[in-house]
């Protein structure tokens, strides 16, 4: 009498003793092979990522497997781990600090993690269990190899591996049968909320805490230089140098609501030329407090609503000719001792503030202070550095012209018409405005902006050099967001009996509303997520306790009321089937039906315990449900039962059924 | 041996087909209850042809058809038969009741009283009769089909749960669906079909077959499967009285002369399944609640089929 009680049955499908051979479903591979295309993009060296890749695809064509448990697969995995854990040793910290250490542990880590993924895409498996163990380790490459947070592959490499990883946990679902699926249904739906819900709260907490975790992610991978401190879309401290100071991405600074006139939002000026360098640094300036009231001059007019989204520069930017400004937040509002160069308000985002516009485009306000005299001094300072060579083409420029409105506007023009915009240029030896101006380089906008300054200087017209952001991207109406690439630099001249006036040097193809790069349909649409989101937040934050609690009870309720009517529909329909044992078929007849189970459960087509395998393929449908040869698996079936319920000791026919399984897998 | 064992078969059928049209699935399993050495309860509205099933299926084989038209005022001897005084002789002679045959016809078998109801319940489960003290062997084969209308209440007495669990499966015919219908209307324009239907096959050909259907393989997982489903019925809290081993017994035969039918030589878990509503479901009991909540026992086997694992 055959053995019993050893073979066992239960939802997901059918375990024998002897394992079959499992693929995973699709999903899980592609998570997989999502998490190894993030290792090979953040980490240095990509050939073992790709090699690991490479094996595992491969996997999933080749029928070759590796038993469990066996010795041979334990040798194969102390040989692969030995490899990397070479790999890590063979390429040591230049200093060994802890944090480099720390930061070897976390490749090695990643490595064997890696080297366990190829380890278990080749091994022969029980069906269903060994797939969330997969997914568990496609996670963990994922996130080791996330730890350096490379800000240009982590926005969308999250969203790719979170999609992958939903639709692999939803690969592995249990599947009792129709019965079980129809009342599964809801929760398959919250099921996904939950993950999307997860991941963009990993994505916004990555992208949110992204300066952190780079300090953080930057300390264990010394290789990396830290030299890119530099502020979001701006630069604190304007160097002429080879590229723009200010770091150009995509990143959301501003958003300005309300017909504006002026599209350029002035941050902060400044007045000293040296070397190649404006200066004062923004961080060395001195702040005095203001009460708001003090920059009311006026509170009817246009109105701008500006938020302005990112953590740094703290600074307020808004057009030089403002009446009013209102900040709609508690905190100390600052303006520079240096004559109304810049506002600062302390402050995480979002912070709103709302700013009247002057009905003239003269109009000096509260930000238009005149110079004093230590500052017109400055104002007016051409250094030694700046060649003679350029007095003269100051000279040439002002032709004679005794109007400093008139010869501000010939400056204007020359630049425009004589010189080029480009990204990137060669200061050259010496002075680089002295360079840029004599020998008509093509250069950014803050040379622009310099030789403007300079220009004018010589002309005896005060003047001074403007950073702030060129608002032009429309996000609705009377709605522009303002971002990292839409940094500017100007100048402003003080005219005597009108006021501060602007000046833009920067021909119209280097202005930032021609030559920055629209955002993509993605971008676009993770950015209004995430506003949603925001907007969520902030309606949630301004709840009192009592109404957090109301509406904690209320959501509380609603979930359990749809949980406790969808048990009661599901009791009449949920089957719970009852595990047992029964007589087991000799050896090879378990074999092959094991391998049988793993052939359906890998067209997705798995039979459930309930059913016989003709009632199952008859329900399944089509002539050829997901991909399987009907008439073949039917007559498999046929011989099958016959040999299993009929002439158990025929093993000419148990030779024929291994050989239409070998037809039926293809 | 198998090709003959099929024709046999197949023409017992075409015979009863001939007869009632569109019923191929009921004149089977029938004809599953006759080779499994059992008896069969017909349940229907009335006018679905249930007596004239019986009554072909009597005359298809070559063999003593009896008919009792079980009436309110029946006695038990009126169906075993009694001894009766010959004052001639001075003796008692023993008059044999129409059970004493091959086939018999249990027309209406709700309608007489369940003292006389019980008369039948040795006959059909030892195939013999006793009448005062003596047991007496009824002919083989011995085959009885009875009728009942299972929606009339009055003039009627429900069948009791031992009655019940010697038949063997319990079919329910239903209306014919619309062309044969019509096929019937026109059949019968002159005369009945039934006039014109012969015996095709003698009751040793019957025995010889129901000798054939035991000697088909029933692999033991499968029985263990079988008896899962038993036991199912036993736990299952919804009914008072679960399926008997001899419940067990009807269905593990049935299951072998389905087998035997479809031309194999062994027994497979989808013969199980498939005989399971028709041979357990008329043995088995709700409770009360069960009962007066609209719930049927073909609905409960069929929950419980879905709730075992099959063998394979």
């Amino acid at each position: 009498m055959a053995a019993t009680g050893e073979t066992a049955f239960w939802i997901r499908g059918v375990a024998s003793s002897k394992e079959a051979l499992a693929r995973p479903p699709w999903p899980v591979t592609l998570s997989a092979l999502i998490a190894l295309l993030t290792m090979a993009l953040t980490r240095r060296d990509a050939v073992l990522p790709v090699l690991a890749a490479i094996s595992i695809i491969f996997s999933q064509l080749s029928s070759a497997r590796l038993k469990p448990g066996s010795l041979k697969t334990w040798i194969l995995r102390l040989l692969i781990y030995t490899g990397a854990s070479l790999v890590v040793m063979a390429n040591p910290p230049p200093v060994a600090t802890t944090a480099a250490v720390a930061g070897q542990l976390i490749d090695l880590v990643m490595l064997l993690g890696m080297a366990e993924l190829v380890v278990q895409f080749w091994q022969r498996a029980l069906l269903g269990g060994t797939n969330a163990v997969l997914i568990l380790l496609t996670g963990f490459v994922f996130v080791t190899a996330s730890k350096s947070f490379v800000q240009r592959f982590m926005p969308w490499m999250t969203p790719l591996y979170v999609t992958a990883l939903i639709f692999a946990l939803h690969s592995i679902r249990p599947r009792a049968g129709k019965v079980r699926q129809s009342s599964m249904a809801w929760m398959r739906v919250l099921l996904i909320l939950l993950a999307l819900s997860i991941g963009f709260s990993s994505a916004t907490f990555i992208y949110r805490y992204k300066k952190k975790i780079d300090r953080t992610g930057f300390e264990f991978v010394p290789a990396i230089q830290q030299a890119a401190q530099k502020t979001v879309g701006f630069s604190s401290s304007p160097v002429l140098g080879e590229v723009q100071s200010a770091e150009k991405s995509m990143t959301r600074i501003l958003r300005v609501e309300g017909l504006n006139q002026y599209p350029r939002l002035r941050g902060i000026a400044f007045y000293d030329y040296v070397s190649g360098r404006w200066d004062p640094p923004a961080e060395n300036r001195g702040y005095e407090a203001l009460a708001t009231g003090e920059l009311n001059v006026k509170t009817l007019g246009p109105r701008l609503t500006i938020t302005r989204l990112c953590e740094e520069p703290q600074l307020l930017f808004l057009p030089l000719h403002s009446a009013g400004l209102q900040i709609m937040q508690d905190g100390s509002l600052q303006r520079d001792t240096r004559g109304g160069s810049a506002l600062l308000f302390r402050a995480p985002p979002p912070l709103v503030y709302s700013v009247v516009l002057s009905d003239t485009p003269r109009y000096q306000g509260p930000l238009c202070i005149a110079p004093d005299e230590l500052t017109m001094l400055h104002c007016k300072d051409v250094p030694d550095t700046i060649y003679p060579e350029v007095w003269q083409l100051a000279k040439q420029i002002a032709g004679g012209e005794r109007n400093p409105l008139k010869k501000v506007a010939a400056v204007e023009d020359y630049l425009q018409k004589n010189n080029a915009y480009s990204i990137t240029t060669d200061p050259g030896a010496g002075d680089p405005v002295s360079n840029f101006l004599l020998q008509k380089k093509a250069a950014h906008c803050e040379y622009f902006a310099s030789a403007a300054v300079i220009l004018l200087r010589c002309m005896n017209i005060p003047s001074r050099y403007v950073t702030g952001f060129y608002a032009h991207e429309s996000a609705g109406a009377r709605v522009k967001i303002v971002r990292a690439q839409d940094a500017h630099a100007w100048a402003e001249a003080w005219i005597e009996a009108t006021g501060w006036v602007t000046l833009d040097g920067t021909p119209p193809l280097g202005r930032p509303d021609v030559s920055s790069e629209p955002p993509g349909f993605w971008r676009k649409s993770a950015e209004w997520i995430m506003d949603t989101a925001n907007s969520v937040l902030n309606a949630l934050s301004s709840l009192s306790p009592w109404q957090y609690a109301g509406l904690s009870a209320v959501t509380v309720a609603a979930i359990a009321a749809l949980f406790m009517r969808q048990r009661r529909a599901a009791k009449g329909k949920t089957v719970t089937i009852v595990r047992t044992a029964y007589t087991r078929p000799g050896e090879d007849l378990g074999e092959l039906a094991a391998h049988f189970d793993g052939i359906l459960y890998r067209k997705q087509i798995p039979c459930p315990p309930n059913m016989t395998w003709h009632e199952h393929l008859a329900a399944a449908g089509g002539p050829a449900p997901r991909g399987l040869d009907l008439e073949q698996a039917r007559a498999f079936l046929n011989l099958y039962n016959d040999v299993r319920f009929g002439r158990p000791d025929d093993s000419a026919a148990i030779e024929r059924l291994r050989a239409m399984l070998k037809v039926l897998e293809r | 041996m198998s090709t003959q064992f099929a024709a046999t078969v197949q023409k017992i059928e075409d015979n009863l087909g001939s007869v009632i049209r569109g019923k191929a699935e009921s004149i089977r399993l029938v004809m599953i209850s006759l080779l499994a050495g059992g008896h069969t309860l017909l349940e229907d509205a009335p006018g679905t042809g249930k007596t004239t099933l019986a009554k072909s299926l009597a005359r298809s084989v070559d063999g003593v058809f009896r008919r009792i038209q079980f009436t309110p005022d029946l006695l038990p001897a009126d169906i075993t038969g009694g001894n009766i005084y010959n004052p001639k002789e001075g003796s008692f002679d023993f008059r044999p009741g129409p059970v004493f045959s091959n086939v018999l016809l249990a027309d209406e078998i709700n309608r007489t009283s369940p003292r006389t109801q019980s008369a039948l319940l040795e006959v059909m489960s030892e195939n013999q009769v006793t009448v005062d003290g003596k047991a007496l062997t009824l002919p083989q084969p011995f085959f009885v089909i009875a009728t009942q209308n299972p929606n009339e209440y009055h003039g009627t007495y429900p069948l009791p749960e031992a009655q019940l669990d010697r038949f063997t499966l319990s079919v329910t015919l239903g209306y014919p669906d619309t062309s044969h219908e019509v096929e019937m209307l026109f059949s019968q324009n002159e005369r009945h079909p039934f006039t014109k239907l012969k015996s095709v096959v003698s009751c040793q050909e019957v025995i010889d077959l129901q000798e054939q259907v035991k000697a088909v393989r029933f692999d033991r997982a499968i029985a263990e499967y079988l008896v899962r489903l038993v036991e199912g019925t036993r736990k299952e809290p919804r009914l008072r009285l679960g399926i008997s081993p001899r419940g067990s017994l009807a269905l593990y035969r049935t299951a072998q002369a389905r087998a035997r039918v479809a031309g194999r030589d062994h027994v497979l878990p989808e013969d199980v399944r498939a005989l399971a509503v028709p041979v357990l479901a008329h043995r088995m009991m709700l409770d009360t609640k069960a009962k007066y909540g609209g719930v049927r026992t073909q609905q409960l086997v069929e929950e419980i089929i879905g709730k075992i694992a099959v063998p394979r």
